[in-house]
């Protein structure tokens, strides 16, 4: 995990992303044919997966779209981040070199 | 091999333009199938397509591939083939595999993949008033989305052929308006084509049926990530020419709500079908 919280995940280029007017995200993998759909959460995630943010970052930036009253905690926020981006990986949806 | 090329016909499908040689007796009965796409002179970039015979044993030539069989096989293939590869030229479209109808209160989409009833559903709607558009390829503007009357004859085959008879002797139920395209009954399915054919227009339902015999009806509505997912995989291109289609398919699940249907009892699937298109013959605006 170390050195997940350190990569910055980047996803792949080939990779297609339609946004959804009901907010949901759809996501392409040319190489498999595969589609995968992503709720608000993992959009913002995937997102971030632009080879700009760390671990770190992604879990600052979403923590920073709850308001202040969610109870959603900061150790939870970092669970799902590494779970989703785990996801990502084993889906060879990222081009980063971390290994979880 | 000896070439009876007694005439020749040129055809326009999507942006492709055809030009086939042949035999008479095949040439008379491809050009009844697509005589809606026959054209009169032959385009400079026509694809040639040669059809010669050697006694009983008929020889299909493209571009591509050579194919060969006895007179009314090769007109199939040959009818097939030119769609198919028509479809794949177009690079600017957008086709769904799907029917495709419509009544006064809008149209309906019919994805499936092949063997799910689409021809059956289409043809009982028909019966009960609804106007075609197409009982196989779905020709989708990608500019305005309006699907478009795509004049291809019906392959009908002899279980729905009986199912359609039957369904027009009940109440409210007529025979729809079809020609016979071949008579003589030579070939492995019936053929048909409307006598009429939907106005452009966008959808106001997106379906994805599954005929389950016994089945009760079951209607579910679809996310439209949902929609999206399964729109992707009834495209009719190339896979490395499917992404510049995912825009037209996510402005079209955006705008028109979509449906997983089972069913098996037509008469109760026409009823429901009808009903949810009056409740929804307005489609949402584009936000």
């Amino acid at each position: 995990m170390t050195s997940a919280l350190s990569a910055h995940p980047t996803a792949r280029s080939d990779v297609f992303t339609e946004y959804l007017a009901d907010g949901s995200v759809v996501i392409f993998d040319p190489l498999t044919s595969v589609v995968h759909e992503l709720n608000a959460t993992g959009a913002f995630v995937w997102d971030c997966c632009d080879g700009s943010y760390d671990f770190q970052k992604i879990v600052a930036a979403l923590e920073e779209c709850f308001d202040a009253s969610s109870e959603i905690s900061t150790a939870t926020l970092r669970e799902d981040v590494t779970y989703f981006l785990q996801v990502l990986l084993e889906k060879n949806l990222l081009i980063s070199s971390l290994s979880l | 091999m000896s070439v009876l090329a007694g005439r020749r016909e040129n055809f326009q499908i999507l942006h492709s333009s055809f030009s086939i040689e042949g035999p008479v007796e095949c040439l008379a009965l491809l050009e009844k199938l697509l005589h809606p796409f026959w054209i009169v002179s032959r385009r400079a970039e026509s694809f040639e397509v040669f059809i010669n015979r050697e006694r009983e044993t008929y020889y299909l030539q493209t571009p591509t591939l050579c194919h060969s069989g006895s007179c009314t096989e090769i007109v199939q293939f040959c009818e097939w083939w030119l769609f198919a590869e028509a479809v794949a030229a177009d690079t600017d479209g957008c086709q769904l595999h799907g029917g495709a109808v419509a009544n006064e209160h809008g149209a309906i989409l019919l994805l499936a993949p092949s063997g799910h009833g689409k021809t059956t559903l289409t043809l009982a709607l028909m019966a009960r008033g609804f106007t075609p558009f197409t009982d196989d390829i779905i020709l989708l503007d990608p500019h305005t989305l309006t699907v478009q009357p795509f004049p291809r004859c019906f392959h009908v085959d002899a279980g729905t052929t009986q199912v359609i008879q039957q369904l027009s002797f009940k109440e409210g139920y007529h025979r729809p308006s079809l020609e016979c395209l071949e008579v003589e009954n030579t070939l492995a399915e019936a053929l048909y084509r409307p006598l009429q054919w939907g106005t452009p227009q966008i959808p106001s339902l997106i379906l994805f049926p599954e005929y389950r015999p016994g089945a009760a009806l079951h209607l579910e509505r679809l996310r439209p990530a949902q929609a999206w997912m399964l729109l992707i995989n009834n495209l009719m291109v190339l896979p490395a020419n499917a992404p510049s289609r995912f825009g037209t398919l996510r402005a079209l699940v955006d705008r028109v709500q979509a449906y997983q249907m089972v069913h098996s009892d037509l008469d109760k699937t026409i009823t429901a079908l009808e009903r949810l298109l009056e409740g929804t013959s307005t489609p949402k605006e584009e936000s």
